[in-house]
C-alpha cells in the first residue's frame, strides 16, 4: 500500500499548502489595516482565487481516494477530516479577503484611535489556525485542546472592541460607519477563530474517532 | 439475544494449534461477518458451528460451543438435526446435478418430511425458492437442471436448497466470491432480506462486503479473534491496533 501512503501523504501536504496560504492571508489583510497599506489589501484580494483552486483541488482528490482505496478506520478518518477541514480554511481566506476588503475603504478614511483588539485578535486568531494544523500533522496530542480553549480569548476581545467602538459612536455619531467596520473586522476574526476551532476538532475526531463538536467542554481523554 | 456462543474454543489439526481459545457471541437475527487474512481460521471456526470439522482426520477441539444453551459438541447431540439447523453454503455454488425442484426437494425428503403430500412438498419448494428470489424466474422451469443456471441462481438455489428443512442458522463461506459484482450485490440484499428469520455467519475476504452487510464482525489473525464488535465501530474506528493495520491494508 506504499502508494496509497504516498497518496495521502500528497493529500496532506495540500491540506498544509492551503494552511499556510490562509494564515498568510489573514496576517496580510491585518497588516493591510495596521499599516494602511491598501495596495497589500489588494493583493489578498487578488490571490483569493489560488486559494479557492486549491479547495477545489483538494476536495477532488479526497473523493476520488474514496471512490479509488475505498478507505477504512485511520485512513477514512484522515480523508474525511481532510475534505471537512479544508471547507474552514477556504471560509477563513474568504473571511481575510472580507477584512482586506473593509481596510480599503477604512484606509480612505481618518484614524479613529489606533488598532488595539484587531492585532491582538489577529495574532490569537493565527496561532489557532497553525496550532489546528499542527495537530493535524503530529496526530493525537493535547494541542487541539488548547486550541479550542483559546476561542474564549478571542470571544471576549470581539466584545471588548465591540464595546469600545460603541463608547466612540455614542460620543460622536458620526463616525458611526467607520466604528461599524471595525466592529465587523472583529467580527469576521472572531469567525476565522471559530473554523481553527472546528479544525482542532477535527483533528480530535481523525484521532480518536469521537465527535466532540457541540460538547461544551470536550475532555482530554 | 444470543443465538450462538463460543467459549474458549480451541482447535487443533494434528500439532497444530489452528483456533486458540476463541470466545465470541452471535446475535440472533443478525449478520455477523467473520474477516482476517487467508490460513486465519475464520473458515474453520464457522466450521465448528455446524460440526464439519469433525470429519478431518487429527482434529481435536476443546472448549464449548452453544446453540440456544445447548453445547453442540456434548455427547447426545444428533448430527443430522444439528446440520439441519446449521445450513452452509459455500464458495463455489454446489447444486446437485438434478432438477431445480429436486435440488430443493432434498433435504426435506432426506428428512424424511411431507411424504405423504405432495402438494405440502410443493408448497415448500416454492416457498424456498420465493425466499431467495427465484420463485417468479424459475416457476415454469422447475424441472430443468440445476446445472444448466447462472451461478448468481445456483448460488440462490443453494440457499433455497437450506431453507427448505428450515434451518434457524445459515452458515456462508465465501458465498459471493465466485460471483460478479452485480450478482453480488443481489445476493447481500438476500442476506439482508433472510436475516429478519435466520441468523447469519458469514466469512468474507472482501471487507467492504462485511461493512455493507454484517451487524457485528470479528477480525481473526492466527487463530486468534483480535476484535469483535460492532461493524460501524469496527470499520471506522476499530480499537485493536491489528485491526486497524488489517482493515487499511497494511498487510494481508
Amino acid at each position: 500500500m506504499a502508494i496509497f501512503d504516498e497518496e495521502l501523504s500528497a493529500l496532506r501536504e495540500k491540506v498544509l499548502n492551503l494552511g499556510s496560504m490562509v494564515e498568510t492571508a489573514i496576517s496580510d489583510s491585518v497588516k493591510s489595516l495596521v499599516e494602511r497599506d491598501s495596495d497589500l489589501a489588494k493583493e489578498v484580494i487578488k490571490r483569493d482565487h489560488l486559494i479557492n483552486a486549491l479547495d477545489v483541488e483538494i476536495g477532488e482528490e479526497s473523493i476520488r481516494l474514496i471512490a479509488l482505496r475505498q478507505p477504512m478506520a485511520r485512513n477514512l478518518r484522515f480523508i474525511t477530516t481532510a475534505m471537512k477541514i479544508t471547507t474552514d480554511l477556504e471560509r477563513m481566506g474568504d473571511l481575510a479577503e472580507n477584512i482586506a476588503e473593509r481596510a480599503i475603504e477604512l484606509n480612505e478614511e481618518p484614524l479613529l484611535k489606533p488598532y488595539v483588539n484587531i492585532p491582538k485578535m489577529a495574532v490569537i486568531a493565527q496561532e489557532m489556525v497553525r496550532g489546528a494544523l499542527d495537530a493535524f500533522v503530529i496526530g493525537c496530542t493535547k494541542l487541539p485542546y488548547g486550541v479550542i480553549r483559546r476561542d474564549d480569548e478571542v470571544d471576549a476581545l470581539t466584545v471588548k472592541n465591540f464595546n469600545d467602538m460603541l463608547d466612540l459612536m455614542i460620543q460622536d455619531p458620526k463616525i458611526i460607519p467607520i466604528a461599524v467596520k471595525r466592529t465587523y473586522i472583529a467580527k469576521y476574526l472572531e469567525r476565522i477563530a471559530d473554523h481553527a476551532t472546528n479544525i482542532a476538532e477535527m483533528v480530535i475526531y481523525m484521532c480518536k474517532g469521537k465527535i466532540i463538536r457541540h460538547i461544551e467542554s470536550p475532555e482530554e481523554t | 439475544m444470543s443465538k450462538v456462543i463460543v467459549e474458549n474454543l480451541n482447535l487443533f489439526y494434528g500439532d497444530f494449534h489452528c483456533l486458540k481459545n476463541n470466545t465470541l457471541s452471535i446475535k440472533e437475527r443478525k449478520i455477523t461477518a467473520l474477516i482476517g487474512p487467508s490460513g486465519c481460521g475464520k473458515s474453520t471456526l464457522l466450521r465448528c458451528l455446524n460440526r464439519m470439522n469433525d470429519l478431518i482426520e487429527g482434529v481435536r477441539i476443546t472448549g464449548r460451543a452453544l446453540i440456544d444453551g445447548k453445547d453442540i459438541y456434548s455427547r447426545d447431540i444428533n448430527l443430522i438435526q444439528l446440520r439441519k439447523e446449521v445450513g452452509m453454503v459455500f464458495q463455489k455454488p454446489n447444486p446437485f446435478p438434478l432438477s431445480v425442484y429436486d435440488n430443493v426437494a432434498y433435504g426435506p425428503r432426506v428428512h424424511g418430511l411431507y411424504k405423504t403430500s405432495k402438494d405440502a412438498m410443493e408448497a415448500v419448494v416454492a416457498k424456498s425458492l420465493s425466499a431467495v428470489g427465484l420463485w417468479e424466474e424459475l416457476k415454469d422451469r422447475l424441472d430443468v437442471s440445476a446445472l444448466n443456471l447462472a451461478l448468481e441462481q445456483q448460488q440462490r438455489l443453494c440457499i433455497a436448497r437450506l431453507l427448505a428443512v428450515e434451518p434457524s442458522i445459515l452458515l456462508m463461506d465465501e458465498p459471493c466470491s465466485s460471483l460478479d459484482p452485480f450478482a453480488t450485490l443481489n445476493i447481500e440484499e438476500l442476506f439482508l432480506n433472510l436475516k429478519e428469520k435466520y441468523t447469519i455467519v458469514i466469512v468474507t475476504h472482501n471487507m467492504q462486503q462485511a461493512a455493507r452487510v454484517s451487524d457485528y464482525t470479528g477480525f481473526f489473525l492466527l487463530g486468534e479473534l483480535i476484535e469483535f464488535g460492532n461493524t460501524k465501530t469496527l470499520f471506522v474506528n476499530p480499537q485493536n491496533k491489528l485491526t486497524e493495520d488489517y482493515i487499511t491494508g497494511r498487510f494481508g
